[in-house]
């Protein structure tokens, strides 16, 4: 079906990937965000907003992606809960820094949990909307929504020190 | 005379089955896997079902026990109460998660039972915490903070799931993922902002 889908023939495939273990795991790219709001833009509440926004965006744009990962790590599949760990990490090195910087010492604390709750958000509409998340998800009432969310998450002002 | 007594042969076969096919996948794990869980033939398992389908169908209809929809607003919601209502959803998850695991999965190959339970567990978690925050905000705001817990829930103990695997129930129960879990919600529902002030 994949050699079909691509116009080769099942043997041209099978020099390019010997197995089907191996063609999926070179599928497991880390994102490339591209450019961010914040790489030309002071830290604040809207612009990190914009930020968390985007790089969920990229996620929403590989529905089909994440639907795949989402069944492997379901069953435990080793490379793909390895991934997610990886795409924590990645996720983290663009939201991390700049919630620190506006939120001090919450910061960190903050960034996991935005990680944690577009995740739930992911899977909950893939396993909502099957084929068709993609679609739902880019609605802009639907985007409304998840961007309430995120505002939720992100306190309004730099914490007292206690 | 077929057993279908509580406890009895017909309950441990779906008890089995369900922990197989959550663990390995429904199409992976033969009716034989299944029989040999329970100590029995696959021809005595076929005495109680007819095909490995017709055992899903079973599962589906096994009653889930307690969870948070049990627990009712008394006043104004505290940081407590959201505790109280975190930890009855992840005992309930962790009692049920091979159940759980099931059903995503299941979900995930388009199976539509599975769906239906899902939506109808989901609105239920989803009611509860909005009766709840309706004690404190106006609708649309404790609407949207009853999703927002509800999705942070759901990627909070999926992850654990995936990586944990059988383990879950150990590393639910820990500590310092509770403590993280609380920390964390109570920030969504603005509870850490009450306290900075």
């Amino acid at each position: 079906m994949v050699a079909k889908e691509v116009g080769l023939s099942d043997p041209a495939v099978y020099y390019y990937f010997p197995t089907k273990q191996m063609l999926y795991t070179a599928l497991l790219q880390q994102p490339d965000y591209g450019k961010l709001p914040l790489d030309d833009q002071q830290v604040s509440r809207p612009a990190i907003i914009d930020q968390v926004m985007q790089l969920f965006g990229w996620w929403t744009e590989r529905a089909e992606f994440g639907q795949m990962l989402l069944r492997e790590q379901l069953a435990n599949d080793d490379a793909s809960v390895a991934f997610m760990s990886e795409s924590e990490e990645v996720w983290s090195a663009n939201v991390t820094a700049p919630l620190c910087a506006f939120l001090g010492v919450k910061g960190e604390m903050t960034a996991g949990l935005l990680f944690e709750l577009l995740a739930g958000v992911y899977w909950d509409a893939i396993l909502s909307f099957g084929a068709a998340t993609r679609e739902s998800v880019s609605q802009p009432y639907y985007q409304q929504r998840v961007r309430g969310m995120v505002e939720l998450a992100i306190p309004k002002e730099r914490p007292a020190r206690p | 005379m077929r057993d279908r007594r509580p406890g009895g042969t017909r309950d441990r076969i779906l008890e089995a089955a369900r922990d197989l096919f959550g663990r390995d996948g429904f199409d992976s794990t033969t009716v034989k896997q299944v029989a040999a869980r329970v100590g029995l033939t696959d021809a005595a398992l076929y005495h109680h079902f007819k095909s490995k389908h017709e055992i899903l169908e079973a599962i589906w209809e096994l009653p889930m026990g307690g969870g948070p929809a049990q627990i009712r607003p008394e006043g104004k919601l505290t940081a407590a109460r959201l505790r109280e209502i975190i930890d009855s959803a992840l005992e309930f998850t962790i009692r049920n998660v091979d159940y759980t695991r099931l059903i995503l999965r299941e979900i995930l190959d388009g199976d539509e039972t599975a769906l239906a339970l899902r939506r109808q567990n989901r609105s239920v978690v989803h009611f509860t915490l909005y009766e709840h925050f309706l004690t404190a905000y106006p609708p649309a705001v404790s609407e949207l903070r009853a999703e927002a817990t509800l999705m942070l829930f759901v990627g909070s103990t999926l992850k654990l799931l995936m990586e944990h695997g059988d383990e879950f129930g150990a590393a639910a129960s820990h500590e310092q993922f509770r403590e993280t879990l609380h920390a964390r919600v109570e920030q969504l529902a603005g509870f850490a902002d009450a306290v900075a002030v």
